[in-house]
């Protein structure tokens, strides 16, 4: 549909990882390019920064080209219930619950992020899980950027 | 304005809470077992619709009452309502969340197991409506400090619109 704003959502499990970068390179705060330096990481609002407390809320990411807004999200392994919720009260306060688009990024997650970022997010251990979610990252950042050309693709279809 | 009572599964607890509110269900007296059972969603609802909000109502002052099952991811969920809600521009005085999970005692947790989760639903569900007979009188206790809450937000909407 043209001029429909959407709202993009990228979820994964802790919101502060897959979910950030790929909804970092959709708005354009990390280039298109191959395999990016670690530091190009941290560019990204909140990268490796969402502790418990903060899954489940969204935290917007950015506007992209086309006036759709991107959030990242944690859910925290209970999609499916967030889901329901989120369209229902959509559906309640007369909104269109179609104006949400959830990207799952979790599939794209590698056994180095996901203990990374557990040693990092749940236990605190920075100095030893943000290294392996780095080099994690890395190896998974050709696949976020094919995921988000994707998204795009579909938002132009509508 | 909307209001959401949630519990675990919105088969038990937050029928209940809300068929209070709504008249439903007296205030004074505890409710005989075929009252609770012919409520709508009572001891209904399926685990694939954990997270819907289900409409029961309208109350006295104007409020849509729903109910919603959020498993134990309340705390999770209630993150994500709000945020959304902000997203959307919609004031937080525009909705209420209330927890009826803490009026529920022990026989109402296990007849609900048994009945919503186990499948064993003519062994659970009479435990499920003993427990809230043993137990009834939380429940109209929330229903009156929510209405006290709703009452207050109309009467603050009422001097915001006067000159």
């Amino acid at each position: 549909m043209e001029g429909r704003n959407m709202k993009v959502i990228y979820h994964c499990y802790g919101g502060s990882h897959s979910s950030v970068i790929a909804a970092a390179i959709h708005v354009g705060i990390i280039p298109y390019h191959l395999s990016p330096p670690k530091e190009a990481f941290f560019s990204c609002p909140l990268f490796d920064q969402c502790n418990p407390e903060n899954h489940g809320t969204i935290h917007l990411v950015g506007i992209d080209e086309k006036g759709n807004e991107v959030y990242s999200m944690g859910c925290r392994g209970s999609f499916p219930l967030l889901k329901n919720t989120m369209q229902g009260i959509l559906k309640i306060m007369r909104f269109d619950p179609h104006d949400i688009y959830f990207v799952d990024t979790l599939p794209y997650v590698n056994l180095e992020m996901r203990i990374g970022g557990f040693l990092s997010r749940q236990w605190g251990l920075i100095s030893l899980g943000r290294p392996m979610v780095l080099r994690g990252s890395q190896k998974i950042f050709c696949d976020l950027v094919r995921l988000v050309e994707e998204v795009k693709g579909d938002l132009k279809k509508g | 304005m909307i209001l959401i009572y949630h519990c675990f599964g919105s088969a038990h607890s937050s029928v209940v809470a809300s068929a209070i509110h709504l008249g439903m269900l007296p205030l004074d007296r505890v409710p005989r077992e075929e009252e609770i059972l012919t409520l709508p969603h009572y001891d209904q609802t399926p685990r694939e619709e954990l997270g819907n909000p289900f409409y029961v109502g309208r109350d006295e002052y104007n409020w849509e009452v729903y109910i919603l099952g959020l498993v134990n991811q309340k705390e999770l969920a209630k993150r994500t309502i709000w945020s959304l809600l902000k997203i959307y521009n919609v004031p937080s005085h525009y909705l209420i969340l209330a927890d009826s999970l803490k009026c529920i005692n022990n026989l109402t947790r296990l007849g609900g197991f048994l009945s919503r989760r186990v499948g064993l639903v003519s062994i659970g569900r009479p435990l499920t409506i003993k427990g809230i007979q043993k137990g009834y009188y939380p429940y109209v206790k929330l229903v009156k400090q929510v209405k006290k809450q709703i009452k207050e937000r109309s009467r603050r909407k009422e001097t915001l619109i006067l000159p």
